[in-house]
């Protein structure tokens, strides 16, 4: 069961990767690259590492989708970018991506002997709790007022411009 | 001394509880009583009034807060009262000249306290990933005040702020992560000792940390950002920055700089404040606008107080001394700035001529603060110095001494030309003419000359203070 949702999500990633890489509508792209960060992030669950999936979904389906997209509404002239035809640059994009595969490959391979049963005990979850709302309680405190200063900030220079 | 710890510790937490409370209550209240809104900047300052009352009776103790994060002493006491001094001069000065339009001081006030509190947690922190959210936490509302007029130099100001700021923090928590990779803790105590694993990694850990901080502090060459930013952020929030943001950096250096006590680190601080003093004094030569000047300036003297820092613990109490004593200063010459300011880019320097005519009190104040800058006795800035750098000759370290008193007379060329031209050179036509009664900004501009003046002939009370302070490091 567990062995056929990881073939699944994982077919599910790889093909939306590809999907992504080979569409020419930055707005389409955008959403297939989604896809394939919620199918990691469903892998990651059938693999049982629940923090990991839930960080997945927060943080680059979520917080990064999110720069994405605004970046394609301020910046319309985006969408009308055409794909470069310099073949330089292709090349040195084919070589930088088999560079990464070969690596990949090399790290999986290396991997293999190192392959264990996984219980969910040794997730993290709780131990991340702990040392988030223990140790770390005043950190994590100061950050959120590091953030709502982020958002007023951020708020204070935008709103300004739409009364202007 | 018997006292009771957790009274202690509420009394001395109340400071910035209240702060944080303070500052949703100027975004939030004004939102739902309408009566409340324009009072914010009051709110603020009553804020900052009633929490400076909470240092009279602090304790002769240290106390460690959550797991070491945060270091009580009298030390942190010490800071966080020029911390709430600062702000409270800036919330003055705003409400005198609003730096923000209609309808953004909610915005306004509530950045400057959250930028405040910022500067209290960081100069307290006790560890360095604590000091860095908290050097966030001062940056990024400076970011928006710079911008916050949303006008071109404003927003240029802002953006370039912006961008070399986030180029700076992501320099320094690369450093961090290198260094909680080696080291068990980030607490500076634990920082003191090289790790046995990887010394050289360690050092550029630290090194990354120290160029992410020397960013904050303005010490050349990272200092890019400092004479745009200054210049074209509203004259009070410039003030801000030059007092509030630099003696950040300056405290969270020196912690890094105490963890060594020669080496590689020594070498490099040494080179980056003779570079400082060097480059900003003589690039300050050629500046024509009174920002830029004071931007130059202010670069001059992170030099001299990275020169204490090769003092050891008079070095330290030197810096303590330095740090109001300079803010004085700063803020009294950017609050002349603010008084005769036409433009957003303030006035150029020739503006100020025969201003010891028009304005005779405005134009003796002015030129308290260049003496003091440029370091004349008996008023403070002089002293300022001479501590500094007596610490630094009786550390060893001659050399440098003689390269930044020899740089600190080139200064008094550029700070007499502002004196220059405000008593001998007569004003030009139509300049000037309206005589002005005088606001709380001139208020503000007397009290740090009589600040000034009296830190300086009576030095006593507030050197004891920076004394007894600096040996709870």
């Amino acid at each position: 069961m567990i062995q056929a949702a990881v073939w699944f999500f994982g077919a599910v990633a790889a093909m939306a990767t590809l999907l992504m890489i080979f569409q020419r509508n930055l707005v389409k792209s955008a959403l297939l690259m989604l896809a394939a960060l919620l199918a990691t992030a469903a892998l990651y669950l059938a693999l049982s590492a629940q923090m990991l999936a839930v960080l997945q979904i927060i943080l680059y389906a979520g917080a990064i989708m999110i720069l994405f997209v605004v970046a394609l509404t301020v910046m319309p002239c985006a969408l009308r970018d055409r794909a470069s035809r310099s073949v330089f640059l292709k090349v040195l994009g084919l070589a930088a991506a088999a560079v990464i595969l070969t690596e990949l490959l090399n790290v999986s391979g290396a991997l293999k002997g190192f392959l264990r049963p996984v219980d969910f005990s040794e997730t993290g979850t709780l131990p991340l709790a702990r040392e988030l709302f223990g140790r770390f309680a005043f950190q994590f405190e100061l950050l959120s007022l590091v953030i709502i200063t982020a958002i007023v900030a951020a708020t204070a220079l935008a709103l300004h411009r739409r009364r202007a | 001394m018997n006292f009771d710890p957790v009274a202690y510790t509420a009394a001395a937490l109340s400071a910035p509880v209240l702060l944080v409370l303070a500052a949703f209550a100027i975004l939030l209240l004004p939102l739902f009583f309408k009566g409340l809104r324009g009072t914010q900047g009051l709110i603020g300052l009553g804020a900052v009034l009633v929490t400076l009352t909470f240092f009279r009776a602090a304790p002769q103790a240290k106390l460690l807060l959550f797991y070491g994060a945060l270091e009580i002493s009298p030390l942190s006491s010490y800071l966080w009262a020029f911390a709430l001094a600062v702000l409270g001069l800036t919330i003055v000065l705003s409400l005198a000249r609003p730096p923000a339009q209609e309808g953004n001081e909610g915005e306004f006030y509530f950045l400057a306290v959250m930028a405040s509190i910022g500067l209290m947690v960081m100069v307290s922190a006790g560890d360095l990933f604590t000091a860095f959210i908290a050097l966030e936490l001062l940056s990024l509302p400076v970011y928006a005040l710079a911008g916050i007029r949303r006008t071109k130099p404003g927003l240029e100001a802002a953006y370039k702020y912006f961008m070399l700021g986030a180029f700076g923090s992501g320099v320094t928590i690369l450093g961090i992560a290198i260094l909680n990779a080696l080291y068990p803790s980030l607490a500076f105590e634990a920082l003191r000792s090289a790790p046995a694993a990887a010394p050289q990694l360690a050092l550029a850990g630290f090194m990354l940390v120290i160029a992410g901080f020397a960013f904050k502090t303005a010490l050349v060459p990272f200092h890019m950002w400092v004479p745009d930013a200054y210049e074209g952020a509203p004259t009070q929030v410039s003030a801000f920055m030059a007092a509030a943001v630099k003696a950040g950096g300056v405290i969270l250096l020196w912690r890094i700089f105490s963890l060594f006590s020669g080496g590689p680190v020594v070498k490099v601080f040494w080179w980056l404040t003779v570079i400082t003093a060097v480059f900003a004094n003589l690039a300050a030569l050629a500046q024509s606008g009174l920002k830029r000047l004071l931007a130059y300036s202010s670069i001059a003297h992170a030099g001299y107080l990275a020169v204490a820092f090769f003092g050891g613990r008079p070095g330290f109490e030197a810096v303590l001394y330095y740090l109001p004593v300079y803010a004085m200063a700063t803020i009294g010459a950017f609050s002349v700035a603010l008084v005769l300011e036409k433009d957003e880019k303030g006035p150029k320097i020739e503006d100020l001529a025969g201003l010891a005519k028009t304005r005779p009190w405005l134009a003796a104040s002015m030129a308290a603060f260049m003496f003091s800058l440029a370091g004349v006795p008996p008023l403070a800035g002089f002293f300022a110095k001479f501590y500094a750098f007596a610490a630094a000759v009786s550390g060893g370290y001659t050399s440098l001494v003689v390269i930044a008193v020899v740089m600190s007379a080139v200064s008094v060329y550029y700070y007499l030309r502002v004196t220059v031209v405000m008593y001998m050179k007569q004003p030009a036509e139509g300049a000037m003419t309206a005589q002005q009664a005088p606001g709380a900004v001139e208020a503000v501009v007397f009290l740090m000359a009589i600040g000034v003046l009296f830190a300086g002939v009576f030095s006593g009370p507030l050197l004891s203070l920076a004394a007894e302070a600096s040996h709870w490091f």
